[in-house]
């Protein structure tokens, strides 16, 4: 698979991925893992009707997507879309022996909940995430804060 | 006087930033330039100037795109207070951008600072939720929001009017010439930036020859840009004609189902039309007023429950107290077509006191689900189409003097955010979330930002001819007579040193150049090609 970017994003497919980033990749797909978004058809339908002509939306398990990236040979520009920084640390985990590892998380947008503390003005990180963060860093991955691609990347080892 | 101007600019530097209602903030603060120009025109007594200044700088912003709580520039330092200082100096209109570029960079700070301190606020409110103070959670969203962005908005506006301005005259006055040559260059170089931005929004390989066909019509034919705009939306709507199946097509696409309207007569409690039209309106108005980085739209978004809640749980502190509780979480989308997040939640809401099975995390997980596709819809077709498509129109009417620019801007903004704001809005509480998909499976959408991609682009060729006024004035004396090297470029391709100039500027950007970065090598490009006396 032509994964040219992987990224947290709990919006998901909204305004900076389909007006920013997908023009600068020159997108054609995104892939959006998460088990809970999988099975739920309201999102699934929400998910791939708004997005915009020439890019294609997909929603797959953890699993499946693993499977997935492992099998698929296209060389259509995709996207991996993490809603849950710990559904991409399972995928990571789950490709990391395989011919297709993925070496470069980019943490995009992360909201305020309680027990979230802030770590950057988009970012809020509960100690579970800061935990992945650190387990996925400690497997040799690129782990970089950016919102935008015009914005400067951080990366997560300095702010940690 | 110079102590009532500063004043006046400061405020309206504020109210664009933070202060007045979001559908109004659509042309007062993304048009800002524009709409400065005509505000400070009239304010300075040279309405003919202020115009000029106006819209020489917002086509600098053309393209610019804010999105998710992210901004490039700060438009209403850029604009209110850029737009006076040049023309308190008595500036060209050419050196207008250099005045307001930095300041627009240096009100990024403004913002973000206000950004980062309002939080407080929402904390603040968090307290008075818990109490089930409707009027305290109000309050904060109202007016406490207000006192940061006075600090960062209003003072330093003021202070730069009332002591910059005579300092700015005085400095302009004592530049060489030379240097005035370089950022009048400068400054006829930058909307290429707006615009090299503007088509990495747009582009569409299929839809490239629209292009073409606006920098034809304007750079052989002169065609202005509101004729332009009006072919090109006939040429959005033949182009799906042709590609969609025909008028039926379109027609089946538009029409928005109202099936399945249950008469439910069970329910004992029910929202009334009053309050779900202030409950939408508060929304339009007041949804963003409380912008921060750490619930973003979330106590906008309590902020229009309250009449909902007030109206379903009459006398019930509790229960009112636990809805502000609940919809204080983060929250950020897109105005307009977002609306109908708001009208959805009211229809649970409803159903919720009628007695139904709806818990906080139904509610709150429903809100976190719609509101990125929807800021995803949003931003596209509010920003990178219907934004430009009124901005080209208007800043084609303002560069001819006419005052109807700036005004017809704000009137059809407006218009738009509160049409579509209160359409979806309503579908919302109708449908509740089969709204969304009902409004996205009709493809309503996809046809809206299709035909309005096309309109975009061709009025993007044609700014590309018009708004970067780039010239050679080389020319040599030959054995023949005089040889003019403009002349030679003009019988090639009229305008075609604009179009280089765009095409360069883009490649620039769609390599992932920084705009800022951009910025500073237009400065060098600027100064090299002034000095030599190869462009002007």
């Amino acid at each position: 698979m032509n994964i040219v970017a992987s990224r947290v994003d709990e919006r998901l497919v909204h305004g900076q991925i389909m007006t920013s980033w997908s023009k600068y990749l020159q997108l054609k797909r995104i892939i959006v893992v998460d088990d809970q978004l999988a099975v739920d058809s309201f999102m699934t339908t929400i998910l791939t009707m708004a997005a915009p002509a020439g890019l294609e939306i997909e929603i797959l398990s953890v699993a499946d997507a693993a499977a997935k990236v492992q099998q698929d040979t296209s060389p259509v520009a995709t996207m991996l879309l993490f809603k849950r920084i710990g559904q991409a640390r399972a995928l990571i985990e789950a490709l990391k022996d395989t011919a297709t590892p993925l070496m470069e998380l980019n943490i995009g947008n992360v909201g305020s909940v309680p027990g979230r503390t802030q770590i950057t003005k988009n970012v809020f990180l509960s100690p579970e995430e800061t935990a992945d963060i650190t387990a996925l860093e400690n497997l040799g991955i690129n782990v970089f804060l950016q919102m935008l691609y015009t914005d400067s990347v951080v990366s997560a080892q300095d702010i940690l | 006087m110079l102590l009532l101007q500063a004043l006046l600019v400061a405020f309206c530097t504020w109210f664009a930033a933070t202060a007045c209602p979001m559908w109004l903030r659509w042309s007062a603060y993304f048009g800002a330039p524009l709409v400065a120009g005509m505000v400070n025109g009239l304010l300075f007594g040279n309405l003919a100037y202020g115009l000029e200044v106006g819209s020489t700088v917002m086509m600098a912003y053309i393209g610019m795109v804010a999105i998710g709580g992210s901004l490039p520039s700060d438009y209403a330092l850029a604009g209110y207070l850029g737009v006076a200082m040049t023309m308190l100096a008595g500036a060209d209109p050419s050196v207008g951008l250099t005045v307001a570029v930095p300041l627009g960079l240096l009100g990024l700070l403004s913002f973000n600072v206000k950004m980062s301190l309002n939080s407080v606020w929402v904390q603040k409110a968090d307290k008075y939720a818990e109490e089930g103070n409707t009027k305290g959670v109000v309050a904060m969203n109202l007016f406490a929001s207000q006192i940061f962005p006075f600090i960062t908005y209003f003072i330093p506006s003021f202070l730069c009017v009332y002591f910059g301005a005579p300092m700015l005259e005085g400095i302009m006055n004592a530049i060489p010439a030379q240097v005035t040559s370089i950022l009048s260059l400068a400054g006829h170089l930058i909307p290429a930036l707006g615009l090299a931005m503007l088509m990495s929004a747009l582009f569409n390989p299929a839809l490239l020859p629209f292009f073409a066909i606006g920098f034809v019509l304007s750079a052989y034919l002169g065609l202005g840009t509101m004729p332009i705009a009006i072919l090109g939306a006939v040429a959005g709507i033949l182009h799906l004609l042709y590609t969609q199946n025909g008028l039926d097509g379109i027609i089946s696409s538009l029409s928005f189902e109202k099936d399945e309207e249950a008469a439910d007569t069970e329910k004992t409690k029910r929202l009334s039309k009053k309050t779900l039209r202030r409950s939408w309106f508060i929304w339009q108005s007041w949804g963003q007023i409380c912008y921060n980085y750490e619930r973003m739209m979330g106590l906008g978004f309590c902020h229009c429950m309250v009449p909902v809640l007030q109206e379903l749980y009459p006398n019930d502190k509790e229960a009112q107290a636990a809805g502000l509780k609940r919809h204080l979480s983060y929250f950020n989308t897109e105005n307009n077509w977002g609306s109908i997040i708001p009208g959805i939640i009211a229809a649970m809401e409803e159903e919720r006191a009628n007695g139904a099975n709806i818990d906080d995390d139904m509610v709150n997980s429903l809100k976190t689900a719609l509101m990125g596709p929807l800021a995803g819809i949003g931003d596209s077709v509010t920003q990178s189409l219907v934004k430009v498509v009124l901005l080209s129109i208007a800043i084609g009417l303002a560069s001819q003097g006419s005052v109807l620019g700036p005004v017809l801007l704000i009137v059809l903004f407006s218009a738009y955010a509160l049409g579509v704001g209160y359409f979806c809005y309503n579908a919302g509480y109708k449908f509740g979330k089969n709204a969304v998909t009902k409004l996205l499976a009709g493809g309503l959408v996809k046809q809206l930002t299709e035909g309005l991609s096309v309109m975009g682009l061709m009025v993007l060729g044609c700014l590309v001819a018009t708004v970067i006024p780039l010239t050679c004035p080389l020319s040599f004396e030959l054995a023949t007579g005089v040889l003019e090297v403009q002349a030679v470029f003009d019988t090639i391709l009229p305008k075609l040193l604009p179009l280089v100039a765009f095409l360069i500027t883009y490649r620039f950007i769609k390599k992932g150049a920084k705009p800022t970065t951009v910025l500073v090598g237009m400065f060098v490009v600027a100064a090299i090609f002034a000095l030599t006396g190869i462009l002007a």
